[in-house]
């Protein structure tokens, strides 16, 4: 018998280690989930491929453009910017996360807003606009809004910038031309 | 402890082999996506200079000329190349297979052209115009897209706006996806 503890203490060694590492395994979201750098104004952040400034965040009830004027029962989230590419073309996928509802960044201003695909080293600064419903602005969500800036919806295993915003806070517009998109250059 | 390393010692193969089939099972866990992600990337690519046809899949390319008009020159503000901002002018001639058909589908065969030029933080990519972003007089006769399969051999005029001063050092990259990871680099 005494031959015989070594091995079941090594078993019992095993199997408690084989269930803490199935205790703490990671879920697979946790494994493949973004890496996320938090931006604040007026600091540059880099992502792995994307880079952002934020410039000013507010809300307006009416936005205009040359040929566009965007009304709505909701109110309008307008991010100001510059965003760039490192080193390839994309698409940045923008986002802003309220509690659990996600909202993709407005196409209702066409050419007029940011989200056009980027060219490397060829910055655009403009705006991106989030059209919210009111109600956010009355909800305890609405304190703590993420804004996400990706190059793609789900980020697996790639970089994400994260930018938290209080809504109830930001200067409240009532009407806002919003600025032309344009590529930044030194 | 003399104990547990005689049971070490008499172990010993069965905990070999634990830790290789370990290591094993990990590795080959990855192993498909990592193959799978290689095969995608030009990382067969074969560097031609320029003059040089480069064979792709069946067909040839040759980069004929390469001019880089910078936004802030002479030539620059002549042909309206936007400040801050270069732009490549590729000029390149594409031989189809010869014996290629149109009539038949398989032979239908595509490719893409990048610039590619390093950087200080790594090699930058960019993509082809669709069209002509300056006043950079067009050839008469410019052909359209890249078509590898069948037909003439025919010349292509193709551009790319790039940061001022990014074009340093840079290379035409012709790929097509399903030839990959097989490539072209035209200097």
């Amino acid at each position: 018998m005494r031959k015989r503890i070594p091995a079941i203490l090594a078993l019992i060694g095993l199997m408690g280690g084989a269930l803490l590492l199935h205790l703490t395994e990671p879920s697979d979201e946790q494994i493949q989930g973004p890496f996320v750098t938090y931006a604040r104004f007026g600091e540059q952040v880099e992502g792995r491929n994307l880079t952002w400034i934020a410039e000013d965040a507010y809300l307006a009830d009416r936005l205009t453009s040359a040929d566009w004027i965007g009304e709505t029962d909701g109110i309008w989230l307008v991010i100001e910017g510059t965003i760039g590419s490192r080193l390839d073309i994309t698409s940045p996928d923008v986002s802003v996360l309220v509690g659990e509802r996600r909202y993709i960044v407005s196409n209702r201003p066409g050419d007029a807003a940011l989200g056009t695909s980027l060219a490397a080293g060829l910055p655009q600064s403009g705006a991106f606009v989030f059209e919210l419903p009111r109600s956010v602005l009355e909800s305890a969500e609405g304190t703590r809004v993420t804004a996400r800036f990706a190059t793609g919806f789900r980020v697996r295993l790639d970089s994400a910038i994260d930018m938290v915003l209080d809504l109830t806070s930001l200067e409240h517009k009532s009407t806002v031309a919003l600025p032309q998109p344009g590529v930044v250059t030194s | 402890m003399t104990r547990v390393g005689s049971w070490f010692r008499s172990n010993l193969w069965a905990l070999l082999a634990v830790t290789v089939l370990g290591t094993g099972a990990v590795l080959y866990s990855f192993a498909f996506d990592w193959v799978s992600f290689q095969n995608r990337q030009p990382n067969e690519a074969v560097d031609i200079p320029r003059g040089e046809p480069g064979t792709l899949g069946a067909g040839t390319i040759v980069l004929e000329d390469l001019v880089v008009l910078a936004g802030d020159s002479d030539d620059g503000r002549r042909y309206d190349v936007a400040e801050g901002t270069d732009v490549v002018v590729a000029d390149l001639r594409i031989t189809p297979d010869p014996e290629g058909s149109e009539d038949n589908e398989d032979d239908y065969q595509t490719c893409d052209f990048f610039f590619r030029a390093p950087s200080p933080v790594g090699e930058r990519e960019w993509w082809q115009t669709s069209y002509n972003p300056t006043t950079y007089p067009e050839p008469e006769d410019n052909g359209y897209g890249c078509n590898l399969g069948y037909g003439e051999a025919y010349d292509l005029r193709t551009y790319f706006v790039v940061p001022a001063g990014g074009a340093d050092g840079g290379y035409v990259l012709a790929s097509s996806e399903v030839l990959l990871p097989r490539a072209l680099r035209l200097h």
